[in-house]
């Protein structure tokens, strides 16, 4: 084999060929060993092969591109993360407007209940002759009963800190029956029948 | 010329994902990053410079209207030269039907492409048009192999993983598709 011509294949195959499968190729077919250095000029690229694609190619390419129907469109926007958020910020943007008239709107609030409250610990205490348990519930708690603890002496008690004011309140016994504070006294009419204790703080 | 195999940035694979969503912008920075190399591999694969510039738009076009069902199983330059692949495949058959002679070529479509002198220009034109013809004759195997090989100048790592085939075929496929076309430039020379 000629040394010359063989290296001429190994160039054109590359050097992921080795010696001896060139050499086995060339043993099989010895016209590819004489004719490796015309294969190789003729397959040999330019480096300034390649014309450049027109100007406009990148515009003329989107404007070929297929039209979506507006249904489509209109679909797929409305469902897609950009539409959702500008949905999103256009309803926080209404909201806060709405929040903001609602405000403006609104009566101010009296200045005695702006101005911030003095608490005063109250201390509630009652001995009713018959009862389980004992709650009470005024216009200090809405009316929601706050149980009483029972004492070794038979007596119910309990101590809260109340915010200063006038309120009316009742002791709740056994979960159904209503009564005034009569150790306090100072009861007021409750406008059905019954009476409530008046608490000035 | 870019190879197949390098990797894509982040940015890329953005652009990917606002394209599956119909985002135009993007698509038009994806045509914008890859149709030179694109256009260069199908020009040499046709060497006829309008039917690679109109191949190359056709590339994308294709590419739009698949992008949704673009996974990442493979890199998108791989994607976008397989669909580039795949329309040569169909040229070089509908070619072959047609059983053009690639030697009545427009006369200068490879002449500028050439090197200094006048004369070499002819020379090397005239060169690579009798060799571009042989390819043409060539069974499709060999054909493509050796166009992936040469007129790509990809490696052989890079033709087997297009080509879906082992190295010790792929080479094979070079050797022979050598034989051939040696054979197919001699039949040439005798007939003219």
């Amino acid at each position: 084999m000629n040394p010359e011509e063989l290296k001429t294949l190994r160039a054109l195959l590359g050097e992921d060929f080795s010696l001896k499968e060139i050499e086995e190729m060339a043993q099989q077919d010895p016209g590819l060993l004489s004719s490796a250095s015309v294969l190789s000029e003729a397959l040999r690229i330019p480096k300034a092969g390649t014309p450049p694609l027109s100007p406009n190619f990148t515009a003329k390419l989107l404007g070929a591109l297929p039209m979506r129907s507006p249904w489509l469109r209109g679909w797929e926007g409305l469902f897609n993360w950009k539409s959702l958020s500008w949905v999103g910020a256009a309803a926080a943007f209404f909201g806060l407007a709405y929040l903001g008239y609602q405000l403006i709107q609104a009566p101010e609030p009296p200045i005695a209940q702006v101005q911030e409250q003095k608490l005063q610990k109250v201390h509630f205490r009652t001995h009713p002759a018959q009862a389980q348990s004992v709650s009470v519930a005024g216009d200090f708690n809405q009316w929601v009963p706050w149980p009483l603890t029972k004492q070794a002496d038979g007596s119910f008690a309990g101590e809260w800190e109340i915010p200063e004011g006038s309120y009316a309140y009742s002791y709740l016994l056994d979960g159904n029956r209503w009564v005034p504070d009569e150790a306090r006294g100072n009861t007021i009419e409750d406008g059905f029948g019954k009476k409530n204790t008046l608490l000035n703080l | 010329m870019k190879t197949i195999l390098e990797p894509e940035t982040a940015a890329e694979w953005e652009w990917v994902r606002l394209c599956q969503k119909g985002d135009r912008e993007a698509f038009a920075a994806l045509v914008d990053l890859h149709k030179s190399w694109i256009h260069a591999h199908l020009y040499r694969w046709v060497q006829q410079r309008e039917l690679a510039e109109d191949m190359t738009q056709e590339v994308f076009l294709r590419a739009f209207a698949r992008i949704k069902k673009f996974r990442g199983e493979a890199k998108f330059s791989t994607w976008l030269f397989q669909i580039a692949l795949n329309m040569a495949r169909d040229h070089w058959r509908s070619a072959e039907r047609r059983k053009s002679d690639p030697r009545s070529m427009e006369e200068g479509e490879l002449a500028d492409t050439a090197t200094p002198s006048a004369e070499t220009q002819l020379g090397e034109g005239q060169s690579r048009r009798r060799v571009f013809g042989a390819l043409q004759g060539l069974p499709e195997i060999y054909r493509e192999t050796l166009m992936l090989r040469y007129y790509s100048e990809l490696s052989l790592d890079e033709i087997c993983q297009i080509q879906g085939q082992g190295l010790s075929n792929v080479k094979m496929r070079i050797a022979r598709g050598l034989g051939h076309l040696r054979k197919k430039m001699e039949e040439q020379k005798d007939e003219s």
